[in-house]
């Protein structure tokens, strides 16, 4: 929760967002958006889950073979 | 096996089986587009067994994934010279490479539709716009105007992207390689941001499609890709042992590629506009997963990465591909204005009877594959390989020793 930087970050892109997407600008706005957004079919949300649960597999069995890895470029 | 793989370092297989894949893909939606032969098979009670109209309706997709794997390709050199290996950047000579490769077979089609004019993709160009047509097309801009937009190489649109990427491409690097995580991160909310703010602000028209500011995602998800595939080679000493999960990762990715195209066919959106608008904002959706595709297939299982996606067959299609996607619906609407009456008559075709257009499908394809094999071997890759100048210097040579 110290990053400030970062929930800055969040709150600043829903801002911007919300401006752009603001009601009345064109047909498309903000929640015929979200309303696709809502839409997405479940299967792909499954999908989505079971990657993040395969890449914390991959690193267990990654760690347990006893490596750890190296650093990003960051 | 492809040869290739063993012979060249650094080599992944893998991507000439996802060119040779979307290659097909980006065919069948434009063989589908000029035939209107649906590929559904009945049995004799009239009930389906195989049903692929899914693949001809949302083979547009392949052209996302032309764009991540560009950036991929494009990166990965660069990234590997992050990691030692490799030579550092020169961009005089990245430039030079791109030109070799590109221009070739572009300006040999342009001198042919400009020699068999019913080979552009639109035929209403005359001397008044036929100038604007070429000088547009000769400097990649033809998607800032509606009436140039692919007029005359149909595919043309999405090289204009391409090129117009590589002029960018230098400061993207730039960020990359100070901050690769970051900068991709910071790429895809811009590009998010700014696709949102098109379509709440600017006509859903094939020019505003056809600026590159709103796929540089596309391109950061594919340089990303290609970051964290070096970075797991040279970091993680034990890779092999992640061969199950990544492979299962590459299916799963395959699965939600399958799934977005069923959710994008299947939305109830009121009109076109709607449906370009749909494609447009959800774009992440199917990107992310082919980016995080090439990364996982790189560390997979080898009967998937050589066997399944780097076989022979994927690595001659993706020699060819750079031809075949310049031509194929060039050829598409030159045998539709000029019907071969052994196989489907002008009527036939205007009516898109059934099965004179599945000849056609056939015989465009046939003709497509032998010019793309023709221009490959006898231009793209001696001119690659030799240059411009060399290039004539060889058949001056060959002449004379005839």
């Amino acid at each position: 929760m110290k990053n400030y930087g970062l929930w800055g970050f969040i709150v600043l892109y829903f801002i911007v967002v919300f401006s752009i997407t603001k009601p009345g600008t064109k047909d498309y706005n903000l929640s015929f958006i979200l309303d696709g957004l809502g839409k997405v079919p479940a299967p792909m949300l499954y999908g989505f889950l079971s990657i993040l649960v395969l890449g914390v597999i991959a690193v267990f069995m990654y760690r347990s073979a006893g490596e750890k890895g190296g650093k990003f470029h960051e | 096996m492809n040869k290739r793989a063993d012979s060249i370092p650094g080599y992944l297989p893998v991507l000439d089986g996802v060119r040779a894949l979307s290659l097909i893909l980006i065919w069948v939606f434009h063989v589908w587009q000029q035939s209107w032969v649906f590929w559904i098979i009945r049995g004799a009670d009239g009930q389906t067994i195989l049903n692929l109209d899914l693949f001809q309706r949302c083979g547009y997709i392949a052209i996302d994934v032309f764009f991540v794997l560009s950036g991929f390709c494009l990166f990965y050199p660069l990234a590997r010279s992050m990691f030692g290996d490799g030579k550092p950047t020169d961009w005089i000579a990245f430039y030079k490479k791109r030109a070799r490769k590109i221009l070739p077979s572009y300006l040999f089609l342009l001198l042919v539709i400009f020699l068999v004019k019913d080979l552009g993709y639109v035929n209403e160009y005359t001397a008044e716009n036929g100038f604007k047509q070429f000088l547009s097309s000769l400097t990649f801009t033809s998607t800032a105007d509606a009436m140039t937009h692919g007029g005359l190489v149909s595919t043309s649109w999405t090289l204009c992207i391409e090129v117009q990427f590589y002029l960018l491409f230098p400061a993207i690097a730039w960020l990359f390689k100070k901050r690769p995580v970051l900068s991709c991160l910071g790429i895809g909310v811009l590009s998010v941001l700014l696709r949102l703010w098109a379509v709440t602000h600017l006509p859903m028209s094939t020019v505003t499609q056809g600026i590159v500011f709103f796929y540089l995602d596309l391109f950061a998800y594919g340089m990303l890709a290609a970051y964290f595939v070096v970075w797991a080679q040279k970091r993680l000493s034990r890779a092999d042992v992640l061969k199950l999960p990544m492979t299962l990762i590459a299916v799963v990715c395959l699965y939600l590629i399958y799934q977005y195209m069923k959710w994008m066919n299947g939305a109830q959106i009121p009109d076109m506009d709607a449906a370009t608008v749909h494609r447009f904002i959800y774009r992440p959706l199917l990107n992310l997963p082919i980016a995080l595709f090439l990364f996982a297939s790189c560390f997979s299982y080898g009967f998937w990465q050589k066997g399944i996606w780097g076989n022979r067959v994927a690595a001659f299609l993706s020699t060819i591909s750079y031809n075949f996607y310049l031509w194929h619906q060039n050829i598409h609407i030159y045998f539709k204005r000029h019907p071969v009456p052994i196989l489907y008559t002008a009527e036939e075709a205007a009516n898109h009877a059934h099965q004179p257009m599945i000849w056609f499908s056939l015989f465009t394809l046939a003709v497509s594959l032998l010019i793309s094999i023709a221009v490959t071997y006898l231009l793209e890759r001696p001119m690659y390989r030799y240059g411009f100048c060399g290039y004539f210097k060889k058949i001056g040579d060959w002449f004379k020793k005839k």
